[in-house]
This record gives structure tokens, sequence and C-alpha cells, in this order.
């Protein structure tokens, strides 16, 4: 069972990203609510993928996926923003990031970049 | 005497389709037609509040406030149709979420008329306030299924970018 940790400060839509991935099988490695968090959590548990959000106190998603690759170079993170403008997309895709998802969006959206990153 | 609007028709118009994007199409609540106004300096809001700063070649505030009845409703739609009848600590989150939503679409459509924006997250404020600013405030009004929510929008070309 692939497990994921998921980043976001909104508690709510950590709620909504667990339900999805849960209902599909997916282990939840463990929860995040800011960009530092996210680094630490990810050094400690290693987890098969990461749902990152981009605007965060502390350290935005950009900077935490950023430090999380040059550490962890195979690391599988797919962005997860409101942000959704040409420029955030290319900056993530650029930075690393496996696929980019607007918030708000469907579950299918969600399970369809997931199993395409997990391959 | 409250200063003219310098704000650009256009940007007033992207965030407006944002905000309809978000409740109609998102939410699936259907929404009335409505024009904007302009509010001035100053205006009181409803019970619940969500404000955003705006930062990019564009600088100011989206604050968007609704009474607690249609912040149920639309945390009710957002959660798949559930009846909601107190906002918990989840139900704060998700109203500020909708917030996000609506300022991340709004940073969207204000990039197709060529002004890049950011979003600083979201903060609640909780009964009802008046809220001045220097600069003026226009008001759109969004009237669905779930109630009356208010985007009032102070936003004008960031003069150091």
């Amino acid at each position: 069972m692939a497990s994921v940790l998921i980043v976001d400060d909104a508690s709510f839509m950590r709620m909504m990203i667990k339900d999805i991935l849960t209902k599909n099988e997916f282990e939840i490695a463990g929860e995040a609510s800011n960009g530092q968090e996210a680094v630490d959590m990810y050094n400690e548990m290693k987890p098969d993928l990461v749902t990152m959000d981009i605007t965060m106190p502390e350290k935005d998603g950009i900077a935490a996926l950023k430090e999380i690759l040059q550490q962890h170079a195979g690391a599988k993170v797919i962005m997860c923003s409101a942000m959704g403008q040409q420029s955030m997309v290319i900056d993530a895709i650029q930075a690393g990031a496996k696929d980019f998802i607007v918030k708000p969006f469907q579950a299918d959206r969600v399970m369809d970049a997931v199993q395409k990153v997990m391959g | 005497m409250s200063a003219a609007p310098q704000m650009n028709a256009q940007h007033v118009n992207a965030i407006k389709n944002a905000a309809v994007i978000i409740v109609n199409e998102h939410l699936g609540l259907q929404i009335e037609k409505s024009k904007p106004y302009v509010s001035g300096n100053q205006f009181i809001s409803s019970d619940i509040s969500v404000l955003m700063g705006v930062n990019g070649t564009l600088e100011g505030q989206i604050i968007c406030t609704m009474k607690e009845q249609t912040a149920l409703s639309i945390v009710g739609s957002m959660m798949g149709g559930m009846n909601v009848e107190t906002l918990d600590e989840m139900g704060w989150s998700a109203i500020q979420e909708f917030g996000n939503w609506v300022a991340g679409k709004a940073a969207s459509e204000l990039a197709k008329a060529e002004a890049v924006i950011d979003i600083s997250p979201p903060v609640i404020n909780e009964g009802k306030s008046t809220f001045r600013m220097e600069k003026t405030f226009l008001t759109i009004p969004l009237t669905s299924d779930a109630g009356e929510v208010l985007l009032h929008v102070s936003i004008t070309p960031n003069t150091d970018k």
C-alpha cells in the first residue's frame, strides 16, 4: 500500500484529500500544515508520495518542494493549489513537481494524478 | 470625501467571474445576475468575513462577507451536500478555504488580463465589523441559493512593480 504525506495549511483540505486517498486504498503517512513541517516529516517518514499546497505560512510549498528534492532526488510531489495560473504551474513543474492539481478539484482529478505519478 | 475608484473594470470583472465559477460551477449553486457598486472607503460587514491580501502587479484586499446561514450552506455544499448546523473547527477551515478558492481563481482570471498577483493566506473575522481603508472599495454582490455573499474589493496597480 503506497503511503502519502498530505501538506496543506487548511484542515478542511487535508480532510478532503485524506478522504479521497483512503477510499482508494492509500495509506496516509502523515499530515503537515506548512512547508517546514512537510520537509521535516518527509525526512522522517520517506512517504511514496506527497500532495503539496503552495500558499502556506512558515514556508510555502514551492520552497518545500525544492528542499525535499535537494535531499531526495526521487521524491514524488504533486502540487495542489488554488493558485492555478499558468506561471504558477510552470514554476512548480520546473522546480520538479510531477503534476499540478487546481483547487477546488473533483476526486477523479486527484486519483488520475496520483495513479499517473505512481505508475 | 472618498477618492474616485481607480480600479480597472477588467480587473473587477475578472474577480466577479472567478467568484461565479466557484459558486456556480464548483458548488453547483444557482446565481442571480448582479452589478458591482462603489462602497466608498468603509463598509459594515456581515456575520463572517474572510480577509485576503493581494500582492503583485496589483495590490490591495479582497474581503468576502456573508451571514452565518450563508456560510453554513456554502460549507455544506463544499462537503458534498451535507447539512451543516454549526461552524466547528472544520467548518471554519472550510469557509477560509472558500475564500482561498475564490481568490485563487481570481488570480487565474486576472492573469488573462495581464495582472500577476499572489494571495496571502486567508484570515477570518467573526462578527459584524466596520472595515475602513484609504482607498475605495468596490462591492460585488453574489446572490445564490446559499444566500448573499458580498465581495468587497480594493485593488490598484502596485506602483513599486
